[in-house]
């Protein structure tokens, strides 16, 4: 039978199913009559429904594994036959069948249920013949994916790969692209030692693009020991072909695998959700469809030899690797107590995480602290590789040559598929002369502490603040705060007198005169008179000044007279002032003036002057 | 402004309890204001140098805390007692007088270098240390005195600058506010840098002097220890509680250890 005696098979099987209900058109087929152990078969379940319709797969007597499932829907709408505008949905559900078993199988009626309608599709009969068969392929026909237009070989591309048109049928039937779309997991080696690398990387092959993976679930790779080499972020696209067709290859996932036992291991099914990108087959709507799909991939069977016999001693079965094994020690020469560290590092392809490198042996005279271990991981492309380093801290306890001997290292090569041993050269490190007792004291353990700054002068000492004494925060916070108070009290009191000056002076001008004549009398009897006539005259003439509120010191009388007349003064007053200052320079110069008579005259003066209503400069008396 | 100022620097200016507790440090010992025994302390400091540089790490030591206990101090002082201690295997107490000398020097390379080469033999490796945030750094870099002069200038300046500018004419008070804002800044500044040196005083740092020492989680001896600390690990004071106290380590770890294996910086 022809493909496309092939496809005309599954044209007839695409017969209308009873619908259970009205309103539900139901169809299956599958894309060929004929089919090996290890191929798949296509399931396509079309629906019409006003509904999204939901599908049960039978369990019971099904004879096939679902390795992928995918579903698509479209609208058309009826304007013809006078019947009115008229909405159909289509649903189409793929389903890639793996069979369990060779003979003649039946894929069971497949339930539908779209609201309240209900129908199931028809059996349909495949023949399954054993792994490997040669078997009629599907036909492929001009499958409508977004591919490279006029790329030959290429989907999409005229005369390319199944050509477009072969099935002569309606590309709407064509699903190809479906059943190419893989899951597939590569591995480099299917027959390993124990411990030895597989690596295995997990593709998307797919002959349409693929716009985004998601839920990826890898299996629980039991008996291996995994170690991540690559994990995308995007998936890498790469162009492949097979079977005369070019697909677009995504990687997902690139893993190292250790096996930690021995016997045949599998990897499991590997599973991953994809959005694909589908072109239109309808003239009318020219762009893409958008269809989510699942697919999971075969296990992968992989068979662990044991490892050879005739294993060194002290091999270590985790040491499987190609590697080199290399040790240093920090310094040639220390001193007693002085820390040296020793290096020990393995460097090369295989499990770096798992290995075990060699113990040191205990060194006399040498304290050992408990080793520290670190890891560099550098994958050399896809093996697994990196150093492993193991550093020990020594501190030699007694001068002279510490030497460590050969470190031996036993590995299986899995390259040569031998056991190699390794060996470190012989490192000595000079230990020079530790601390002597000091001989007077003989207590000091001395401790030499190479690179031990020298002591120096101690410097000016100063007594030290016992712990718990509080500093003086309160006098620095408080005596700027006082003495800003203090000062600006200060400034005010002067301002104040400042001010209220003229008007106090005039206040208290009689009672400074007073004072001053009284200092007058205490003169009187004096051998010299000429203080008693100055303290006279300063008395009047600093009264009136007061009063005037200026000096009146150098003023004629006549001056004098008129300035006191301005202020108010009367003519009475002004009378006996002048009497009494004319008494005065009469006493002062000539001396004919009796001084208690000239004393008499200034209180009389005084008492009328201050009975005048001065109005300058304070107004009041 | 001022009053939260004032707030502020009366509880930094209260007395430290918890340390006075715990008052292992030597210094502690001694009242400053009782007089020395002997003569002249500079000579005295002199004759233990001679000690040293002899090789008597022990007599050298011995003559410089008896200086130390009798309230004398210097960065010089803490940073050779320091060196006589590491000479005798006292790491943890070396590691306190070098702290010490820190505290008053905070710039003392010398006593930087050596405090490194103490603190690499040390047991303890914390997990999670965090490098100290830039306002810890800038209050271990700045000496006490310095603290204090900051903010007792800038405090004194404020005011002044406050007065002169209630009696000057009005061209000076142009210049004299700006001035007087800065001198407010500096003195909160300053106040910001006594209040952690005052916080510091509360939970003074003390380091491990015993070989080994249980830390519980609670004060009670009965507990089992939930880790050990070593010689030469710094920690903080919390409080103390009879011969107990409660530490917390740089990365965050707290509990309870014998105040006799601690000595405080």
């Amino acid at each position: 039978m022809t493909g496309r005696a092939t496809l005309l098979l599954a044209a007839l099987l695409l017969l209308p199913a009873a619908a259970g209900a009205a309103g539900m058109a139901i169809s299956a087929s599958l894309d060929r009559d004929e089919v090996a152990l290890d191929e798949l078969v296509t399931l396509e379940v079309r629906v019409e429904a006003a509904e999204a319709p939901t599908l049960s797969l039978p369990t019971l007597g099904f004879d096939f594994d679902v390795v992928s499932r995918g579903s698509s829907r479209s609208t058309s709408i009826d304007m013809g036959g006078g019947a009115g505008l008229k909405v159909r949905h289509t649903f189409v559900f793929q389903f890639g069948l793996r069979p369990r078993h060779t003979g003649d199988l039946t894929v069971p009626a497949v339930e539908v249920v779209a609201g309240a309608a209900r129908g199931e599709t028809q059996p349909l009969s495949v023949k399954v013949l054993a792994a490997g068969s040669a078997t009629r392929a599907p036909g492929r026909a001009g499958p409508p994916v977004l591919g490279f237009p006029g790329f030959p070989g290429f989907p999409g591309a005229p005369g390319g790969a199944g050509g477009g048109g072969q099935n002569g049928g309606s590309s709407r039937a064509w699903h190809g692209w479906e059943r190419d779309l893989q899951l597939s997991v590569e591995v480099d080696k299917t027959e390993v030692f124990l411990g030895e690398q597989v690596t295995a990387s997990v593709w998307v092959l797919s002959p349409v693009g693929v716009a985004e993976t998601g839920n990826f679930k890898p299996p629980a790779y039991d008996g291996f020991w995994t170690e991540q080499l690559e994990l995308p972020r995007e998936p890498i696209q790469q162009i492949r072909k097979k079977d005369g067709l070019a697909l677009r290859a995504y990687l997902l996932q690139r893993m190292a695998l250790f096996p930690t036992r021995s016997g045949p291991l599998e990897l499991g099914i590997h599973s991953v959700d994809l959005l694909v990108r589908v072109a239109s087959d309808d003239a009318f709507y020219p762009f893409g469809d958008v269809q989510r799909v699942s697919r999971s991939s075969r296990p992968v069977a992989i068979t662990v030899k044991p490892l050879p016999r005739g294993a060194p001693a002290g091999f270590d079965p985790v040491n499987v690797a190609t590697a080199t094994l290399s040790a240093s020690l920090s310094q040639k020469s220390a001193a007693v107590g002085q820390p040296v560290t020793l290096r020990l590092v393995a460097e090369g392809e295989g499990n770096v995480k798992a290995w075990s490198l060699p113990p040191l042996p205990a060194l006399a005279g040498t304290r050992a602290f408990l080793p520290t271990s670190s890891d560099q991981l550098a994958p050399r492309g896809v093996r697994f590789a990196g150093s492993r380093m193991v550093e020990t801290v020594l501190v030699p306890e007694t001068p002279g040559p510490l030497v460590v001997p050969p470190l031996s290292w036993a590995i299986f090569d899995p390259r040569a598929g031998a056991y190699r041993e390794l060996k470190t050269p012989e490192l000595r490190l000079e230990v020079t002369g530790g601390a002597t007792p000091s001989g007077a004291a003989g207590l000091s353990q001395n401790t030499l502490f190479p690179g031990l700054r020298p002591i120096r002068p101690a410097g000016p000492l100063a007594r030290a603040t016992a712990p718990g004494t509080p500093w003086p925060v309160w006098a620095f916070l408080i005596g700027p705060v006082a003495a800003f108070l203090v000062l600006t009290g200060v400034d005010r009191f002067r301002e104040h007198r400042v001010a209220d000056g003229g008007a106090r002076r005039v206040r208290i001008a009689g009672r400074v005169a007073r004072k001053r004549l009284a200092v007058a009398s205490r003169l009187l009897s004096g051998a010299d008179g000429a203080p008693f006539f100055a303290e006279v005259e300063r008395a009047l003439i600093g009264y009136c000044g007061d009063k005037l509120g200026r000096p009146a010191t150098g003023l004629t009388r006549d001056e004098l007279a008129r300035a006191l007349a301005g202020s108010g003064a009367h003519v009475t007053a002004l009378r006996a002032l002048a009497a009494a200052l004319d008494a005065c320079d009469a006493g002062r110069f000539g001396g004919a003036v009796a001084r208690e008579e000239l004393l008499a005259l200034a209180g009389r003066a005084m008492a009328v002057l201050e009975e005048v209503h001065w109005n300058h400069p304070g107004g009041g008396a | 402004m001022t009053a939260l100022l004032v707030l502020w620097l009366a509880a930094a200016a209260a007395p430290t309890a918890d340390a006075s507790a715990l008052a292992t440090p030597p210094a502690a010992a001694a009242k400053p204001s009782e007089p020395a025994p002997t003569a002249d302390p500079g000579a005295r400091a002199e004759q233990a140098s001679s000690l040293y540089l002899a090789g008597d790490n022990e007599g050298a030591a011995r003559a410089w805390r008896a200086l130390v206990d009798e309230g004398w101090e210097s960065a010089g002082l803490h940073f050779d007692l320091g060196n006589a201690l590491l000479r005798l295997g006292h790491r943890g107490r070396a590691i306190a007088s070098y702290l010490r000398a820190l505290r008053l020097d905070p710039g003392d390379a010398d006593a930087q270098a050596n405090l490194e080469l103490a603190r690499a033999q040390n047991v303890d490796r914390l997990v999670g240390e965090a490098q100290p945030p830039l306002h810890v750094r800038v209050l271990a870099r700045t000496p006490d005195g310095a603290a204090l002069a900051l903010f007792g200038v800038s405090w004194s300046a404020f005011w002044l600058l406050l007065w002169l500018r209630g009696r000057s004419s009005r061209s000076a008070r142009h210049w004299l506010g700006p001035a007087a804002l800065l001198a407010a800044l500096l003195a909160v500044g300053g106040g910001a840098l006594l209040a952690g040196k005052s916080a510091e005083r509360r939970t003074p740092s003390a380091v491990v002097i015993a070989p080994a020492t249980p830390v519980r989680e609670g004060p009670s001896r009965t507990l089992k220890p939930a880790f050990e600390l070593h010689e030469g690990t710094t920690v903080q004071v919390l409080e103390a509680q009879g011969d107990v106290a409660r530490v917390r380590l740089l990365n965050g770890l707290e509990g309870w250890v014998a105040s006799a294996d601690l000595e405080v910086v």
